[in-house]
């Protein structure tokens, strides 16, 4: 029996090579010093396991591999071309360094590029020194998950992408950290998933076109021009998100849409950009609708900016606190085409002045966004120059006076709610108490008072 | 000039005028209000560790441009005007100092008890919002508290500038009441309207704006307050990028400046023309 046995197995494996996949060890002063080496060595649906140290090359997957790097190896292109090209099905590539790339914008010099290689897994890796950082050229299916990109110190307009999508729908990006890179962009690649990544310092923080039925979730898009800009796509959800202090000159998006159809926006937080929400078109299908709901819109200089061609949005139990302008309407106008309220049910608003006089948690007063120095600053933007200045209060208490100047309201919110629903992820805290104010502020009430009493006393 | 004789004076008008009670009402006054728009608009919270303070400094810039103006206005108004209407002016004058010992140490005396006031009521407020424990920038904090300083002392200055031209305290504080109202509220009024009726462009805004020295005040404070010019709109952004970001702050400062020297200058030329049978 056990001969047969034998026979048989030797006979399967002759067929069926890979079957019988192979591990190759790579390391620096081993049999196999070179990766590149290892993968002409190497037969498809082999592993390669490469150890710690420093390998000055540029790779070339063209086998279905599995690279594993164990104990952080680092693959330095040295500053010219692309570090690792991938161009076979269902490879892996994990746990590697990958630095050097060089610095063309025009042939685009990455530091993982994954070409026509459906499947392929990228992750636990760190980029460092590339322009662009993991790029998938017609590659769908594949998994991009637990890397940091820290692009190169250049300026924003010559840097290169952290992660870009080119045709390669059904991707999982996943749980990865971009710094200092262009943008996280996605052009033609639909029914992908984000999650859980955080993306600061760069330009756009999430960007894509042509690319539908999207599902992103629990990011952080910090410090970048814009947190997200979303262009021509189709059923698009993405909730608990962070978009906080995106403030790129004349741009500084927490997120912009621009003909966009059935969103989904659901518990995303909006704080401290230039302007929280854009709306630009969307949805731009007759029958279509969008959903904007529980999101907190906090601080921003204008919380959601819309066209004002704008309609059928449904924007309801959002909070929309302490922004400078909370609805701006471009060029003027009232943005009657979209619901603000459902069910008897609005949204919070920091500058409501009404009541609730049956404690039922909703304003009596309906909620009018009808300030004639906004009014004035959406339609001569020049004129917003005189934010914060007294004479806005005076505008205000001269339309209040005379209703015949009163502006016809922006938004007409029936059922305003009386207090702000923040989700249990984005806890409202108290701040303590500060030693930095407190000191200094005292100090300038001691002074005076010291030098009053000398005064008197000679 | 002896400068001996000019901190004898200064002290003199500083102590006369703690004496004051106006002194006490106005400091309560604005300690009383600029406490509570900072309470209410910190109110102690933050999201996510972000906190909305920008926005409540900026609230204190209204509540300073409101204020400050008006007191230095008129402090300053009746400051020679109503010596001399009284003859208090000729009786100081006869005694061994000269005509500009007593209208600098005038001018500084009572620029140091308003600061006084915005040094008290920024400190209240400010210990006020620490006790509640509201944050912020200090730094921030104190630039508002030191340009609010220095836009007293150039509105300090017009006021001096209106009384030395005044022969009646009433008169003075009409004109100077008067004054406020335009610096506040009418003057830019006026260039809101034009810029609806004529269209005005970019620049033409921006210097205007520039022309008064309340607007000067605030755009500094917004500039410091804020990292995002962009708040100011397109005209904002255009100062920004023309001047640069230290640039901007040179020119605001130099504005503030030229607003307390060319008053100041012209109300000691005027004073000191003053013949011995006008005082």
């Amino acid at each position: 029996m056990n001969r047969l046995r034998v026979a048989l197995f030797l006979i399967f494996s002759f067929y069926a090579p890979g079957a019988q996949a192979e591990t190759l060890t790579v390391s620096i002063g081993g049999k196999l010093s070179s990766i590149s080496e290892a993968i002409q060595s190497a037969g498809a649906g082999d592993t390669i396991e490469v150890h710690g140290g420093t390998y000055n090359e540029h790779i070339v997957v063209d086998k279905s591999l599995k690279l594993i790097g164990i104990g952080n190896p680092r693959i330095n292109g040295g500053g010219k071309g692309t570090v690792v090209t991938i161009k076979a099905p269902e490879c892996v590539f994990s746990g590697f360094t990958v630095s050097g790339s060089g610095e063309s914008l025009s042939v685009e010099h990455t530091g993982i590029v994954v070409s026509d290689s459906p499947g392929t897994i990228i992750s636990d890796n760190t980029l460092e020194d590339v322009l662009f950082g993991i790029y998938y050229k017609n590659s769908p299916g594949g998994l991009i998950e637990n890397n940091t990109v820290v692009g190169k110190d250049l300026n924003l307009p010559v840097r290169g992408d952290g992660i870009r999508l080119w045709y390669s729908p059904d991707t999982k990006i996943l749980a990865n950290h971009l710094i200092r890179t262009r943008d996280l962009v996605m052009w033609w690649s639909g029914n992908t998933h984000i999650k859980g990544n955080t993306v600061e310092k760069g330009r756009y923080g999430l960007h894509y076109m042509y690319s539908d039925n999207n599902l992103f979730e629990d990011n952080v898009f910090i410090d970048n021009y814009v947190g997200g800009f979303l262009m021509y796509s189709v059923n698009i959800t993405f909730h608990n998100n962070i978009f906080a202090r995106n403030q790129g000159p004349a741009t500084g998006y927490g997120v912009g849409f621009k003909d966009l159809d059935d969103i989904t926006a659901r518990g995303n937080l909006f704080i401290d950009n230039r302007i929280g929400l854009y709306l630009d078109n969307s949805p731009h299908m007759i029958d279509s609708w969008n959903t904007i709901s529980d999101n907190v819109i906090a601080f921003n200089d204008i919380g959601a900016s819309f066209m004002p061609s704008i309609e059928r949005n449904l924007i309801v139990s959002n909070s929309f606190i302490d922004n400078t302008e909370q609805i701006e309407v471009r060029g003027g106008g009232t943005l009657s085409g979209n619901k603000w309220y459902e069910s008897g049910k609005g949204n919070y608003w920091s500058d409501y002045v009404g009541y609730d006089a049956n404690e039922d948690g909703i304003g009596e007063m309906p909620y009018r966004a009808e300030s004639l120095f906004e009014n004035l600053i959406d339609t001569y933007p020049n004129l917003r120059i005189f934010t914060f200045s007294p004479v806005a209060e005076a505008i205000e208490l001269a339309a209040e006076a005379f209703p015949v100047i009163k502006p016809e309201p922006k938004v007409e919110d029936s059922y305003p709610l009386m207090s702000p629903i923040v989700l249990e992820t984005y806890k409202v805290e108290k701040t303590g108490f500060s030693y930095s104010l407190f000191f200094p502020s005292l100090l300038m009430v001691l002074i005076p008072l010291c030098a009053y009493l000398y005064m008197k006393s000679s | 000039m002896d400068i001996k004789n000019v901190l004898l004076i200064m002290r003199k008008e500083a102590a006369e005028s703690l004496k004051n009670r106006w002194f006490i009402l106005y400091t309560g006054c604005f300690s009383a209000l600029a406490l509570l728009v900072l309470l209410i608009a910190t109110s102690g919270t933050n999201i996510a560790g972000f906190t909305g303070y920008g926005r409540t400094a900026a609230s204190l810039i209204n509540l300073v441009l409101l204020f400050v103006p008006l007191i230095a206005l008129i402090t300053g108004g009746i400051s020679i005007a109503s010596e001399r209407e009284n003859g208090t002016l000729s009786y100081l004058l006869s005694h061994p100092v000269t005509k500009s010992e007593v209208f600098f140490g005038k001018y500084l005396g009572l620029l140091i008890v308003i600061w006084f006031s915005i040094s008290i009521g920024f400190g209240i407020a400010g210990v006020g919002v620490a006790l509640r424990g509201g944050g912020g920038d200090v730094t921030n904090y104190l630039i508002t508290a030191l340009l609010s300083a220095l836009l007293a002392a150039s509105l300090l200055g017009v006021g001096f500038m209106v009384s030395a031209f005044s022969t009646k305290a009433s008169k003075a504080i009409g004109i100077c009441v008067f004054l406020w109202l335009f610096f506040i509220v009418l003057g830019d009024l006026g260039i809101m309207g034009t810029t609806v009726v004529l269209d005005l462009g970019i620049r033409q805004v921006l210097i205007l704006a520039l022309l008064n020295p309340g607007e000067v005040f605030k755009i500094a404070s917004v500039l410091v307050l804020s990292p995002r010019f962009e708040i100011l709109g397109p005209v904002g952004v255009y100062a920004v990028r023309t001047f640069g970001r230290e640039g901007i702050f040179y020119l605001l400062f130099s504005i503030m400046a030229l607003w307390t020297l060319v008053p100041l200058l012209l109300a000691y030329t005027v004073f000191s023309r003053l013949r011995k049978e006008e005082l």
